[in-house]
């Protein structure tokens, strides 16, 4: 390998790596959504660069005859290409939220402040703001099934009918519809379950671990088996706590804890290949009822507490 | 197969468009050294995005087969600047987030 080959080589890991030592610094200091989404998108980021590297040399080695096989070529490639656009839109929207939580320090979030029952304006204000949270989560939630299923299916009825290009044009805008849509529904899912943790933090005084790493953990593969009953259980559990409280309207709350476990333990079984797809589309139902519940008893603590007189 | 190649391209972008927002938002809200750093990096990246996109668009020969290696070499050290000036931008902000870093690194 020539010299220019080599710097080539090192050129091309260096903005990965730095990627990735940037999210290190900042998780390190700080563990939210956003710096979880940072360095998880840059650690795959590299771990891709670095497998594709190993990979390129047995892919281009040839067969008995010597020619390599281009379209497993071609094939590798654009597995890797979209594996990379995964990974790069993981960091590329904790760098937006980072950006947003940064540009906002001006007007400062209720939750980021402190003591979000000090002002009712504040409570009612961030009640509106998680129903316009849900109802923007369920409807791109929706769009993105909808983009996912339509798509495929125009698509096999165009290819039928021999109609190629339009077909690959009806592939990509699906392809993009999906990824829009599921951006924005990831997005929408995040500030919601993370501002739910936030006033089950704030009312019931937990400091087992942050509302950050209640969510961001949950972007870990495998380890979120486990982690969901941390995130969804517990918070369930605080949440029919904190509703109970008499200045919360002091009645049993809208909420069921054995709901969000249900919803766990099916979710250790979709790991089974064939029936795991199946529970995965009951577990779709039970997710969204979970956090319909959580929104509920939330906005309900926090339109009861702005109706209360205060001495 | 080229269809696939300049699908995965495009789809490719969207990160890009993402990060550019994220960059144009933050320099109108907070013009500085860092916002414009990331401004630039984005956007350099961004357009260079569309010259690894070119030579993917079935039917469209304009390079012979010597010449786009050396166009892609181009382009990759390109991306590599941009991507730079990028980190460089995104590392000044980290630290303005979270001042506690900027101590202890200078310790």
């Amino acid at each position: 390998m020539t010299t220019q080959e080599t710097l080539e080589q090192v050129l091309g890991y260096l903005p990965a790596v730095l990627a990735v030592l940037l999210s290190v610094v900042f998780i390190t200091r700080r563990v939210n959504v956003d710096s979880v989404l940072m360095l998880i998108g840059s650690v795959l980021s590299l771990a891709i660069a670095i497998i594709w590297r190993l990979l390129w040399s047995s892919l281009t080695e040839g067969d008995e005859y010597g020619s390599p096989d281009y379209s497993s070529i071609l094939i590798y490639q654009s597995i890797r290409s979209i594996a990379s656009t995964v990974a790069y839109l993981l960091f590329g929207v904790g760098v937006f939220m980072l950006v947003q939580r940064h540009v906002n320090t001006g007007s400062p979030d209720p939750l980021e402040s402190g003591g979000i029952f000090s002002e009712r304006t504040e409570a009612l204000a961030l009640a509106n703001e998680l129903d316009a949270l849900y109802h923007g989560m369920v409807l791109h939630c929706v769009l993105m099934i909808v983009s996912l299923v339509a798509a495929p299916v125009v698509l096999l009825v165009m290819l039928a009918s021999n109609e190629e290009e339009g077909a690959y044009l009806i592939g990509v805008l699906g392809m993009v519809a999906v990824l829009v849509f599921g951006v924005l529904f990831t997005v929408k899912w995040c500030k919601l379950h993370y501002r739910h943790w936030r006033v089950a933090i704030e009312q019931t005084g937990f400091n087992e671990f942050s509302a950050g790493q209640a969510v961001g953990f949950l972007f870990i593969p495998l380890f979120n088996l486990y982690w969901m009953f941390r995130s969804y259980v517990t918070l369930s559990e605080l949440l029919y706590k904190a509703g109970t409280q008499p200045q919360c309207g002091g009645r049993t709350p809208l909420i069921n804890t054995g709901t969000s476990r249900t919803l766990c333990v099916i979710n250790l079984f979709t790991i089974i290949p064939y029936l795991g797809g199946v529970l995965s589309l009951v577990n779709i139902f039970i997710w969204f009822n979970v956090h319909a519940q959580h929104k509920r008893t939330v906005t309900h603590m926090l339109r009861a507490e702005t109706s209360t007189p205060t001495n | 197969m080229d269809y696939l190649q300049l699908f995965t391209s495009i789809i490719g972008l969207f990160p890009e468009i993402i990060v550019l927002l994220a960059s144009i938002l933050y320099v109108r809200k907070a013009p500085g050294v860092d916002a414009l750093l990331m401004v630039v990096g984005s956007a350099l990246t961004m357009v260079l995005s569309f010259g690894w996109l070119i030579p993917t668009i079935p039917g469209l020969n304009l390079f012979s087969d010597d010449v786009l290696g050396e166009y892609f070499r181009t382009l990759s050290y390109g991306s590599t600047g941009a991507a730079l000036l990028f980190m460089s931008g995104l590392f000044m902000l980290v630290l303005k987030q979270v001042p506690e870093a900027r101590s202890s690194s200078a310790a």
